[in-house]
Formats: C-alpha cells, structure tokens, sequence
C-alpha cells in the first residue's frame, strides 16, 4: 500500500504539460539597452551579496540599501535614486521572481510621471509625491498571464469606481544590469500609499489589514480600529453607518463581488481613515479572480461561508437595511447596465496589455520557464477571458433576478 | 437468466485484476486559441493502467481502474508550431459486455480525469474545469488465454473551452493490450446458475 502512495505521489508531482514550441526567443542575457521594447526599464545597483542574501531568505524581512535607475524610451529618467529594498509578499516569495519593496529615502516627485505613468487615474487620488513603490511579480498569477491583477485594476480605474488602490504599469526589472524579471511597478496600497495618494502625512493615516489569519492594526489610532471592529461584532449599524464611507464600501462590495475574488473577504483586506475622516477599504491583489467559483453569485462571494470575518458580518449588517440593500443593489445594476462594468471593456484591457508585454513576456520564459513557452501564456490568456465571460454571465444572471 | 444463457453459456470466475497499456491517436476538430485557430491539433497517448473487477455475471460485469496517460500533443497556431508532453491521472469506469462466448466483448463506460496540472488543482474542485469525464466505448478481442485485444473510441463529454484541449484532445481512438493477472477459475454457467 505504502508502495502506490508513493508511486501516486510521483505521479502528482510528475503530472505537468510541458510545452516546446518552434519559436526563437529573445535571450534574458540580452542587455537592455539592446531591447526594444516600450515599457520603462528599472535597473537596482546593490550589493550582490545582500541583494541574494535578502531573496534567499525572505522570512528575515532583510532590507538593504540600493540605487534605483529608470528608463523610459532608453532615456535615463530617474538616476541613482538611493532607497531601500526588501522583499515583500506572502504567498508569493515561494516563486523564484520575488516582489520587491522600494522605499525612497525622500518622497519622489512624480509630478512629470517619470516614476510612475499609469494611462489614467481616479479623480480623488493623486500621484505626485511618492513614498514607495512594489514591483511585483503577479502573485500567484506568475507563470500563467502576469497581468490579471493590472487589467482587473485597470477595469475599476476606468469604471471611475469610488476606490483605493495601486496604480501599475508593466515594467523590465534589471538587478545590477542583469534581468530580473518582468513585473509590475507599482504603487503601495499600504500606509505610505494611502498617504500618497491623498497627499498627506503617514501619521495622518489609520490603518488595518484582515488576513487569513487575524486583525492587525497598521498604523495609526488603534483605539478607533478596535471601536469600529466592536461595532461590527455588536452589529451596531448606526455606529457603522457613521464609521465608514458608505459609496466607497458599496463600490469595493460591488466590484470585488462582480470579478469573483476567492481570496477575500477573508483576506486580502485593508482599509483606512484619513485623520478623522470615514473608513475607506482598499483594493489590491486581484490574482484570484474569475478562477474558482465562478458559479457563485456575488452574494454568495460575499458571504464567504468556509471563512467567518468581519467584512462579511459588516456586510450582511448592513445589507438587513432596506436602504442599503436598495443602494448596493441599484449601484450593481447601473454599473452592469452603463457598460462600465463588461466583459468586452475587461477584455479590451487584456488585449491592449497582452499585446504590451508580448516580446517581453520571452525574456520572461527565457528566465524562468514558468509559463513555459509563448503557447503556454497564450493558454492562460484565453482561459482568463473565458472565465471572465462566464463570470460576468453568471453575474448578469444573479443580479436580474 | 435468459439473458445470461443468450449472452453467454459459461461464467468465467477471473482474475480481479486486469493490467492495460493502451496507445492511440487523439485528435481535436475546429478548436481556437484566443480567437485563432489551431491547426493539426493532435498528438498519440500512451496509457498504462491497472483494473479491478467489482462484480462479475455471466452476462455483464464492472471494472474500476486507475491509469497513468501521457499525452503527446502537437498544433500550429499561425505558422508556428508546438509540441506538449502531458501527463494525467484517470479512472475508468466500464461496464463490460461479454459476446460470442468469451472471445469478443463491449466494452463502455467513462473516464474521469484531472485537466489541469496538480501544480494548480484545486482539490477542494471550485476549479470546474479542472476535472474532465470521456465516454468510452470498447471492443475487446480475447486472443490467448489471459491475454485481450482491444478497439476503442473515447471523447469529453464535459462542456469544456477549447483551451484546455490544446494539450490533451478530446478525441482518441485508442488500441490497447490487456493482461489478466491472478488467478483464474473456470466454471461452467449450469453449475453456476
């Protein structure tokens, strides 16, 4: 018996698809200013043996001093900048592309866009002065399309939802002029983005995250975190009402609901307070969307039965209200009605940035081999799309009845 | 008993256990990858496997198996070709039919398969794709002894997108060797019945 556990084991393991395809692809030895390629390059000069001493450990949270170079067009924008590094993530730091956390030893005025150029941004959010950026490896969509998360984030963007979140762009990260993977630049959707994108102090911000694992307060008033989250636990919906921004919550519900995201409500929560303004959620880390449970409807997304949290009870405590129920039901149905909500916008998106990344996606296969080739990625391009489609179907469908 | 007397005049009390190895040719028809179609899309399998016989009658009996596939699949998508070496776990289902005494029987029944790599499997299945079911039909030839030929025609039957077919068709016409392991019993259907 032990013998087939074993043998079946090796098979699990075993059981992959390996692609080979008649392609020649750009070599990731490729020096960058030989690419041609339209996204901006970011170049770190740092200390190789700190730098590989910080991936190789990322349980340690090692942060190490660096120089932060960037192109734009192979023009040099931003030269030896000095900040800091560290390799952020949870999940994610198992893949070999880890996400970076930059730190600027002052704020970098991106007023000119030099930093960060995303093709739109809300209207209540600013990006001239900013603290930090990630670059990210996609989460857990690295190896299949590296870019569910930016069109996802992108979607919201140009349905000019009532949200907090990063802004990102595709970008070629270069360690000590040697490739290190494509990935996304992006803004932090932590403290220090708060801060940025509302112009403000980092002490002015209050701020809480809900992971699988507990509540944990960030930054900020402590005592008002514990108030609002002793309301939730009392239902004390008047209190509620008054804590929070409710077209803010009602958009993020919306929104997180619609694209079918299986890792929240129960993880993958911040949300945040500007000095004594409402509490405003965040949104970030799209990579599990329109994947698993594409058949539930945004109610039962919402509901979240494996996982009790406090977003779902602050939900459903206020979706017993007639007036909110009408708010988040009305706001569903203008969103999916006007079209800024669809799956043609989504995939218009997709294509664009597809299209975007291609020749960069071989320096990509060429490094990591994870996807393994050009069709492999293309695979993983069409599935996103046809279960995106399902899932704005199903959407449709539940939310006209 | 008529029926068992129509089908068969013996019972053969035989090994519960069956050993496969099955290869064959897999193919898709009109199948398109982000917009595009692929062409040539196809590849051979090699299918190795054990089964076990859950209850043998004169006239019909049922296997269970487990089977190893690997799929070697191959395609052009606008002039550029591919190749995909494919590996997955299944489990046949078959209720087999015995015709012509003991040399020929039918075979059908369905396959269950994993249809994506366990890398990214969800077991708990929200994945609705990640799993696949073939209906499978068989003609077996019993050539010596324990030993048996088989035909065969296997296809999903799962409403499945065409990505997931890429590297592992839908289709397969599939010729296979069988081995009966064990021991084996003879015993005639009179004594029986």
């Amino acid at each position: 018996m032990k013998k087939i556990v074993f043998l079946f084991l090796i098979l699990l393991h075993l059981g992959c698809s390996k692609f080979s395809e008649d392609i020649e692809l750009l070599t990731s030895q490729t020096p960058f200013n030989e690419i041609e390629t339209a996204l901006p390059i970011v170049n770190i000069h740092v200390d190789d043996t700190d730098f590989q001493r910080m991936i190789n450990t990322p349980e340690e949270e090692i942060e190490i001093s660096a120089y932060f170079n960037l192109y734009r067009d192979q023009i040099l924008l931003i030269e030896d900048q000095k900040v800091e590094i560290e390799v952020k993530g949870g999940f994610s730091t198992k893949y070999p592309l880890k996400s970076i956390g930059v730190k600027f030893d002052k704020k970098y005025d991106n007023s000119d866009r030099s930093l960060i150029h995303p093709e739109r941004i809300l209207a209540h959010h600013r990006i001239d002065k900013i603290k930090a950026i990630r670059l990210r490896n996609s989460g857990s969509d690295f190896e299949n399309t590296m870019l569910k998360d930016l069109s996802v984030t992108q979607l919201a963007i140009n349905a000019g939802l009532d949200l907090d979140l990063g802004y990102g762009e595709a970008t070629l990260v270069y360690i000590n002029d040697a490739f290190y993977g494509l990935m996304n630049l992006r803004t932090e959707a932590n403290t220090n983005g708060m801060a940025g994108l509302y112009e403000v102090k980092k002490r002015a911000v209050t701020l809480a995250k809900l992971t699988t694992h507990a509540l944990i307060k960030k930054d900020g008033d402590f005592d008002r975190i514990d108030r609002f989250v002793n309301a939730i636990q009392r239902r004390d919906r008047d209190y509620l009402k008054n804590e929070i921004d409710l077209n803010n919550f009602i958009d993020y519900m919306v929104f997180q609901s619609y694209i079918g995201n299986t890792d929240w409500p129960h993880n993958n929560v911040r949300f945040h307070a500007i000095e004594e303004g409402k509490f405003r959620f965040i949104m970030f880390d799209l990579d599990k969307v329109a994947w698993l449970k594409i058949e539930k409807s945004p109610l039962e997304i919402i509901e979240d039965k494996g996982t009790p949290n406090i977003l779902t009870d602050l939900f459903f405590c206020l979706y017993e209200e007639e007036s909110f129920k009408q708010a988040f039901h009305n706001r569903f149905k203008q969103l999916l009605e006007e079209g800024l909500l669809s799956y043609e916008k989504f995939k218009a998106i997709v294509e664009a940035n597809a299209e975007r990344i291609e020749l960069e996606m071989q320096l990509q296969i060429d490094k990591y081999q994870k996807p393994g080739t050009i069709t492999e990625w293309n695979i993983e391009l069409d599935k996103l799309l046809l279960l995106f489609k399902e899932r704005e179907e199903v959407v449709r469908r539940s939310m006209a009845g | 008993m008529l029926l068992a007397n129509l089908f068969c005049s013996n019972i053969y009390t035989q090994s519960k256990y069956t050993v496969s190895l099955y290869t064959g040719f897999a193919f898709n028809t009109d199948i398109r990858l982000n917009g595009e179609a692929v062409e040539n899309s196809q590849g051979y399998i090699l299918d190795i496997g054990i089964n076990r016989t859950l209850f043998n009658q004169s006239f019909l009996k049922s296997e269970i198996g487990f089977s190893v596939k690997n799929i070697f699949a191959s395609g052009t998508i606008n002039d550029k070709s591919f190749n995909a070496s494919t590996l997955r776990v299944a489990a046949p289902i078959k209720l087999v039919l015995p015709l012509a005494r003991e040399k020929l029987s039918l075979a059908f029944g369905c396959i269950f398969q994993n249809n994506v790599d366990f890398a990214e499997f969800d077991f708990r299945l929200r994945d609705k794709y990640s799993w696949r079911v073939d209906y499978l039909l068989e003609a077996r030839y019993a050539m010596y002894k324990n030993w048996l030929l088989s035909l065969g025609f296997s296809q999903n039957i799962r409403d499945i997108p065409d990505p997931y077919f890429i590297n592992d068709p839908e289709t397969v016409i599939r010729l296979g060797l069988l081995k009966r392991i064990g021991k084996t019993k003879n015993q005639s259907a009179e004594a029986k019945l």
